[in-house]
């Protein structure tokens, strides 16, 4: 990578870090597991989301690590993206924004490249939230106190906030020609925070300070550990297959409840049972340097325990996308005709109801990519559109512009 | 499983795209979302929390009060010299002169006789803090504190020498009257008949007692003491810097030899109010609380706070008092002070310096017009104390500690003006005891059980 390819990865990983911080992503994040945020590449999201099956060297997917052998060069991936969402309820609506935590992925080769040791960072869901809405109270009145109460005036402001992230560490083997496997242990870490503020103002309104204020925040931290086992395979000539499946597994909880002012927090253990989750994907090419591929992803979320609150509203999550791309060309004066173009579309099931209802995601993506000089590496970008929910069904709506952005480095560096 | 090598990729392209996808990142990452609003609300949370509850705490764990007294300060000391009665308080004014010094302002070889004497006036210099609100308000605009009441002075010289260190006290017994007169206003002019005060000088005792006579309308009226000539003038009304002032006599010589009439200023050496009948304070706080400026009477108590759940946040504490119609005085702030018990109990005076050193402050409340506030019909006042009880409920208050009601003390911080303390201004605010039917001082205290206790 030369030094001006260097300087613009970093400026895109930094502005990428440094916005993380921003406010709000969908209301539907505002309860139970949070929203499903994580960005395998931009190459995977612009064709819809699929990758099971996808195995290249020049732009490595982590999407499954079975496909990871083959790597000629160390890889290192930085995904991430940034979402405009539009939600309404009956009688509000909002627009929010969010840069979400990018995704860190390394593989390292192995005996030229027939095995792939990798580690890295992926966010799994997150939830970044906030509503504030009108409150009333009874206190007594400050020119009567032994009279009958008064209505004080003021706000409820709920902030929930949090990622759950992962840190894989694992390898890939190709066994044959046709077939390779993969395995990593995952170190799953995490908080989801709610944070609940009562504000009452004065009751004249003549002063700045809250009359009363409480404010409580609930902590849950996450500590798990699960297991991912995939398999690649190509059968049948170019049809390629792929799948990946995380085992049940259980995250450690401990819920500290605070409450501003009061001195010392209550702290309770718990266990979190996740079920398994497993993905099927395929990929062939159709014409040309067309290719298609889909993928379908399933966890039974009806298995789910440990949060009655959580269970109560459980459903099982599925997932499938099918997409074509052509592939990137280098025909000397090419020009557009050379960028990869890639097209797919998604729909999914949210592993919670909301409003009783379950919540189901449509989702359009398009997307390209360029790869850098000397083949050191490249830069993908997927735009895409999203339905998620409906309003009569689950009173809450969001329309979702998102553009994820993926900088994959191909280093010798030794 | 590698894709075939490639060529030669697109430079240009590569760089507008790098450009492009830095740009859409920035842009993206710069956005800011609406303010929080109610879209999303009513989803299933984690965390409840519980509405606030008030409770009325009238209980007091402790209770008390003390005067402030400083050994090494005698009662004379900043003090203003009070006149007539209040209610239940009344006080005389007394000055001692020594005569002795009188020729020292007089001509050379002058002698003081019948001839020479032509005249002399005891004149009395009203403070500021009684004569704020114009004549023709009086009665409108500040009912309790006496606003230039009419008063009939009547002028004794004393029996015996007077004792400064007597007072306050009964009044002492008088040889004569030497003077009976009505008057009004920022000055008091009383004009002592001339025989009488050359024979009251030449008795040497040189004591007088300014009393209030029949005949006059109610109300304390502070006056200046000599000791303002040098510092508090600013407090008196309608005199410029400069001025002798206290109850000086004006002593008009005619000096026969050279025809020229002068008039001469003669200061007292000492001045004392009597307060010869001071109310008491109420027997306890079931029959009020009482916040006493000049002889500072200071209550103090603690609620009791056993009854309170436990694992609640104290959202406000408010002490409400109720204001006692019977209360009269200038201005004053009150404070609410954190003190020890252990500095209070068992002791009936205690020195300011001692409350300094061991007191913060709670709350206050700056300038307090407490005779406005009654003529407003306002009935309460208020002390933000929520820092207080939720540092006693979470431990972090000394166990022992009370609360001291006082007036705006240097140290407080909320001192109504730089020129007097609470020992200058004669002043009493009464608050309605715990006993009384409908009104009692109480705690209202406003909280919310913390929604992860019990556990």
């Amino acid at each position: 990578m030369s030094a001006p390819q260097r300087i613009a990865a970093l400026a895109a990983l930094g502005l990428l870090l440094g916005a993380a911080a921003a406010p709000a992503q969908s209301p539907f994040a505002l309860t139970n597991l949070g929203q499903d945020i994580r960005a395998s590449d931009a190459r995977i999201e612009g064709r819809g989301g699929w990758g099971a099956a996808e195995s290249d060297t020049l732009s490595p997917s982590f999407h499954n690590i079975a496909g990871l052998p083959g790597l000629r060069h160390v890889a290192i991936a930085v995904c991430g993206y940034a979402a405009l969402t539009a939600s309404e309820s009956a009688t509000d609506s909002r627009h929010t924004s969010r840069v979400t935590t990018p995704s860190v992925r390394l593989g390292l080769p192995l005996a030229g490249g027939r095995a792939v040791v990798t580690a890295g960072f992926r966010a799994l869901r997150g939830t970044q939230y906030t509503t504030e809405t009108p409150l009333e109270t009874l206190l007594p009145d400050p020119a009567d106190p032994l009279g009958d109460p008064v209505v004080f005036h003021g706000s409820r402001t709920l902030v929930r906030e949090g990622t759950q992230f992962e840190v894989p560490l694992g390898g890939a083997y190709r066994v044959n020609d046709r077939l390779s496997l993969g395995a990593t242990l995952n170190l799953v870490r995490g908080v989801v925070r709610e944070r609940l503020r009562d504000d009452i103002g004065t009751p004249d309104g003549t002063d700045d300070s809250p009359y009363v204020a409480v404010s409580e925040v609930l902590t849950d931290d996450i500590s798990g550990l699960s297991t991912t086992w995939s398999v690649q395979a190509r059968p049948w000539r170019e049809l390629r297959v792929g799948a990946t499946v995380t085992p049940g597994h259980g995250w450690d909880m401990t819920r500290t409840r605070d409450m501003l002012g009061l001195p010392g927090s209550r702290t309770q253990l718990y266990e979190l049972r996740l079920p398994a989750t497993w993905t099927l994907g395929a990929q062939a090419p159709v014409h040309g340097r067309w290719r298609a591929g889909g993928e379908f992803e399933s966890q039974p979320f009806g298995d789910f325990s440990g949060n009655p609150i959580w269970e109560t509203e459980m459903v099982d999550a599925w997932r499938w996308s099918v997409g074509v791309e052509r592939a990137e060309q280098w025909r000397r004066r090419g020009g557009w005709r050379n960028l990869p173009v890639r097209l797919g579309i998604s729909r999914q099931r949210w592993p919670y109801r909301v409003g009783g209802a379950d919540v189901l995601e449509t989702r359009i993506a398009a997307g390209t990519g360029l790869t850098f000089r000397d083949q050191t590496g490249h830069l993908d970008v997927a735009l895409s559109y999203g339905w998620v929910g409906d309003r009569e069904d689950n009173g809450l709506a969001d329309r979702t512009w998102r553009l994820t952005v993926s900088l994959a480095g191909l280093e010798r560096w030794w | 499983m590698s894709q075939s090598p490639p060529r030669a990729p697109l430079a240009p392209l590569a760089a507008l795209a790098r450009t492009a996808g830095c740009v859409l990142i920035a842009v993206l990452a710069g956005c800011t979302s609406d303010e929080a609003n109610p879209v999303g609300s009513g989803l299933p949370g984690q965390l409840q929390v519980n509405t606030p509850q008030t409770v009325f705490v009238g209980t007091l764990a402790v209770s008390g009060r003390v005067a402030v007294k400083d050994a090494s300060l005698s009662y004379d000391h900043n003090e203003l010299l009070y006149f007539g009665n209040q209610d239940a308080d009344a006080s005389a004014i007394l000055a001692h002169y020594d005569v002795t010094t009188l020729p020292d302002s007089l001509p050379e070889g002058a002698l003081l006789d019948e001839t020479t004497v032509t005249s002399v006036k005891l004149r009395l210099f009203r403070t500021e803090a009684y004569a704020a609100v114009p004549d023709s308000l009086v009665d409108v605009v500040h009912p309790l504190v006496p606003q230039n009441p009419q008063k009939v002075f009547e002028t004794f010289t004393l029996a015996a020498p007077l004792d400064v260190a007597l007072y306050p006290g009964p009044e002492p017994a008088t040889a004569a009257q030497i003077g009976s007169q009505s008057g009004t206003g920022a000055s008091v002019f009383l004009d002592l008949p001339v025989p009488q005060l050359l024979a009251w000088v030449a008795s040497g005792m040189n004591g007088l007692l300014i009393r209030e006579g029949e005949g006059s309308q109610p109300g304390l009226v502070g006056y200046a003491s000599v000791d303002m000539t040098t510092s508090g003038y600013q407090e008196i009304d309608l005199v410029g810097a400069g001025t002798t002032v206290g109850p000086v006599l004006t002593v008009a010589y005619r000096n026969p030899a050279a025809d020229l009439d002068t008039a001469f200023v003669f200061e007292p050496d000492a001045d004392v109010s009597t307060f010869h009948v001071l109310a008491p304070p109420p027997a306890d706080l079931a029959a009020g609380l009482e916040v006493q400026t000049h002889l500072r009477r200071y209550p103090y108590f603690f609620p009791d706070l056993a009854g309170l759940p436990d694992d609640i946040l104290i959202n406000r504490a408010v002490l409400r008092l109720a204001i006692d119609a019977g209360s009269f005085g200038p201005v004053e702030s009150l404070v609410l002070h954190e003190v020890p018990l252990s500095l209070l109990a068992g002791r009936d005076t205690i020195t300011v310096q001692e409350i300094e050193e061991a007191a913060v402050v709670s709350d206050g409340i700056l300038a307090v017009d407490i005779g406005q506030m009654i003529y407003d019909e306002e009935t309460w006042v208020g002390f933000d104390i929520t820092g207080t009880v939720q540092r006693a409920l979470n431990g972090a208050l000394a166990p022992d500690t009370v609360l001291l009601l006082t007036a705006g003390e240097e140290f407080g911080g909320y001192q109504v003006s730089g020129n007097y303390s609470p020992d200058f201004y004669f002043g009493r605010m009464l608050f309605l005891g715990t006993a009384h039917p409908s009104l009692p001082p109480h705690f209202e205290i406003t909280f919310t059980p913390f929604s992860g206790g019990g556990s």
